[in-house]
C-alpha cells in the first residue's frame, strides 16, 4: 500500500492576514514496509504533512494516493483509510477518555467494525505488545495510571486496530531513556513484521539506527531525501536546515577535523565502534 | 476546521486607529451607539456613516472584513425591514394589493431602522476589528476602576475575562488536536442523528475537560509561584496613554454629536 503525493501544498488560514503556507510542492512515494523518518526544524511542516496523508486535513492543492486511490476524491471510503492508517500523536495520553483501560483500547477496533470477540483478542494483543499486563490493568481507570502507563494505554489504543501503516508524530517526547528504547524496539519489530512506519522525531540517533529512509523538510519543501547514510552524511546541508547530527556524526566530524580519514556514511553506533577498532589496529570481532 | 473560528474579529494592523488608546475607542463607540438612537435627520445619519467609513478607510482593515462583521445581522435587518414595511401605516399609499398596503411613511421608517441597525453594528465592529480583546479588557478595567471604591470587584472580573480570552484559542487548539487524534482512531463527529452526534462528543469532551482542569491547576500554581495576590498595588507592564490621535478622534466624534444636538 504505497502512499504517493503529487504536488502537495497546504496553506493555513488562507485569505486572512494569518495565512501561512506550511507545505509546498511535495511529491514523494512512501513504499510498503519502509521505515521512513521525517526530520526538519520546528515549523518545517512535518506534522502538517502526516496529517495530510492520514486524511485528517485536506490539501490546498495536490493529490494524495493510497494504493493508487485519491483519498480526497468524492466517495472515498474514509473508514477504510482509518483502518489502514494508525496515527500516534505527541502526548497521545491526552486522548484517553473511557472508564477502563480495556474499553479505551477497544474504541478503535470497535469503530473499525470488528466483532466483539475479535476486539477482545485485539485489545489483549495490543496490551501485550506495549507491555501492559492484561489482568492487572484491564479494569483500571486510565486516569489513575502513571504518565508512562497512560502513554502505553494510548499507544495500545492505536495499535489495537492493527493498521498496516503506522504514523508516529514525536511519540517518544517525554519518555525516559528505557521507555524510549522499548518503544523504538517495538516499532522496529512492527516494521520487521511488515508494517510501514512513518515517524517524526528529533532524536537523530534513533532515526539513524532504525530507518530505511530519511526525508528532511525545510521551510515546507523536501530538502534531503535518501537512505539514512546518504542524508546523515551531508553535514553541511543538515546544519543549514537547522538540524542536528546523530552522535556518531558528531564524533566522526571531530575525528575528520583532526585529519583522521573516516567514512562519513557510518551512522550507527555499532558500525562506528567497529570502524574505530579497525583504525586502532585491534581485531575485528 | 475549528481553528477558523476567530475570537472576536481582531484584524492586526498598525494604523492610527489600531494605535489609538483602547479607552478612547471604547468610550467613543459607546457615544456613537447612544447618538445613533437620537439621530432623526438624513444629515445626522450621513455624518455618522461618514465617520464610520472614514474610520474603516484609515484602519486599512479592508471591505471584506468589515462586511464579514455586519454579515450576521443582515438577515435580521431584512426581517425588520419587511415587518416595518407592511405594518407601519401612513397616509401616502404607494402600493396596494388585496390586504397588502405599503405607505411612504412605512418605507421611510423601514429604511431608517435598517440603517440604524447597520450603523450600530458597524460601530462596534470597527472597534473590535482594530482592538485586540486583551487591550479591550485592560481598557475596561481602567475605566471601571472607580467602581472598586464601592466594593465592585473590577480587577477580579477583568482578570477572569483576560484569562478566559487567553485560553479560548488554547482550548480551540486543544479541541482540534483531540478531534484529530480521535478521528484517526475512527471517531466520527459528523455522521448520524442528534443522539449519535451527542454520543460521539464523549471522546472529545472528556479529554478536553481533563486538560482544562489540568491547565487551570497549573495556571493557579504558576500565578502563586510568581507571587500573585490580587489586584492591590499591581501595575501593568504596558500602559497605554492618550495621544494626539485620541484627541482627534474625540474631536471628530464631538463634531458629529454637536451637529446632531443642533437638530440636524
Ligand atoms: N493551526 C495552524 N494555524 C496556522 N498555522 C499553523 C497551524 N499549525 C501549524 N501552523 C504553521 O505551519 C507551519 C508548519 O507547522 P507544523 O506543525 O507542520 O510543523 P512541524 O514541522 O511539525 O514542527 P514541530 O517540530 O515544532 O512539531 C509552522 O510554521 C506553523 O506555525
Ligand atoms: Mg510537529
Amino acid at each position: 500500500m504505497p502512499i504517493t503525493t503529487e504536488g502537495l501544498r497546504f496553506e493555513y488560514a488562507p485569505g486572512t492576514p494569518f495565512s501561512h503556507v506550511a507545505l509546498e510542492d511535495i511529491s514523494v512515494t512512501i513504499d510498503d514496509g519502509s521505515f521512513t523518518s521525517l526530520i526538519g526544524h520546528t515549523g518545517s511542516g512535518k506534522s502538517t504533512f502526516i496529517q495530510l496523508i492520514a486524511g485528517l486535513i485536506k490539501p490546498t492543492a495536490g493529490k494524495i494516493y493510497l494504493d493508487g486511490e485519491d483519498i480526497n476524491q468524492k466517495g472515498y471510503d474514509k473508514k477504510k483509510l482509518r483502518r489502514k492508517i494508525g496515527v500516534l500523536f505527541q502526548y497521545p495520553e491526552y486522548q484517553l477518555f473511557e472508564e477502563t483501560v480495556e474499553k479505551d483500547i477497544a474504541f478503535g477496533p470497535t469503530k473499525a467494525g470488528f466483532t466483539e470477540d475479535e476486539v477482545a483478542v485485539k485489545v489483549r494483543k495490543a496490551m501485550e505488545l506495549v507491555g501492559l499486563d492484561y489482568e492487572t490493568f484491564r479494569e483500571k481507570s486510565p486516569f489513575e495510571l502513571s504518565g508512562g502507563e497512560k502513554r502505553k494505554v494510548a499507544i495500545a489504543g492505536v495499535l489495537a486496530t492493527d493498521p498496516q501503516i503506522l504514523i508516529l508524530d514525536e511519540p517518544i517526547a517525554g519518555l525516559d531513556p528505557i521507555g524510549r528504547q522499548d518503544f523504538m524496539e517495538m516499532v522496529r519489530d512492527l516494521n520487521r513484521g511488515g508494517k510501514t512506519v512513518i515517524m517524526i522525531s528529533h532524536n537523530m540517533d534513533d532515526l539513524a539506527e532504525y530507518s530505511t529512509r530519511v526525508i528532511a523538510l525545510y521551510q515546507g519543501k523536501v530538502y534531503l531525501d535518501g537512505t539514512p547514510n546518504e542524508v546523515f552524511s551531508r553535514y553541511g546541508h543538515l546544519k543549514r536546515a537547522g538540524l542536528d547530527l546523530p552522535e556518531t556524526g558528531k564524533v566522526i566530524q571531530k575525528l575528520r577535523d583532526r585529519g583522521i580519514d573516516i567514512d562519513r556514511e557510518i551512522i550507527t553506533k555499532d558500525a562506528l565502534i567497529r570502524e574505530l577498532k579497525k583504525l586502532l589496529g585491534g581485531k575485528d570481532d | 476546521m475549528i481553528k477558523d473560528i476567530t475570537l472576536g474579529q481582531y484584524f492586526p494592523g498598525e494604523s492610527p486607529i489600531h494605535k489609538m488608546d483602547a479607552r478612547t475607542k471604547l468610550i467613543l463607540t459607546l457615544v456613537l451607539i447612544v447618538i445613533i438612537f437620537f439621530v432623526h435627520t438624513y444629515i445626522g445619519y450621513l455624518c455618522v456613516a461618514a465617520l464610520l467609513v472614514l474610520t474603516a478607510v484609515i484602519s486599512k482593515v479592508g471591505a471584506r472584513f468589515v462586511y464579514n462583521g455586519i454579515k450576521p445581522i443582515l438577515p435580521i435587518a431584512l426581517f425588520t425591514f419587511v415587518i416595518n414595511l407592511f405594518f407601519i401605516s401612513g397616509e401616502t399609499v404607494i402600493f396596494e394589493w388585496r390586504f397588502i398596503k405599503i405607505t411612504l411613511e412605512g418605507l421611510r421608517q423601514s429604511v431608517i431602522t435598517v440603517v440604524r441597525l447597520v450603523l450600530l453594528v458597524l460601530s462596534s465592529t470597527m472597534m473590535t476589528l482594530t482592538t485586540s480583546p486583551m487591550e479591550l479588557t485592560t481598557a475596561l478595567e481602567r475605566l471601571l476602576k472607580p467602581l472598586s471604591k464601592i466594593g465592585f470587584p473590577v480587577h477580579e472580573i477583568a482578570l477572569m475575562m483576560s484569562i478566559a480570552l487567553r485560553f479560548i484559542p488554547t482550548l480551540l487548539e486543544e479541541t482540534d488536536k483531540i478531534m484529530k487524534a480521535q478521528t484517526a482512531r475512527g471517531a466520527d463527529f459528523e455522521e448520524g442523528g442528534l443522539i449519535k452526534k451527542a454520543k460521539a462528543l464523549v471522546p472529545l469532551l472528556v479529554p478536553l475537560f481533563v486538560s482544562a482542569f489540568r491547565r487551570a491547576y497549573d495556571l493557579a500554581l504558576a500565578m502563586e509561584a510568581r507571587c500573585y495576590n490580587g489586584g492591590e498595588g499591581r501595575t501593568k507592564m504596558r500602559v497605554s496613554h492618550f495621544h494626539k490621535r485620541d484627541l482627534f478622534a474625540f474631536a471628530a466624534v464631538g463634531l458629529v454629536v454637536i451637529v446632531i444636538a443642533l437638530g440636524y
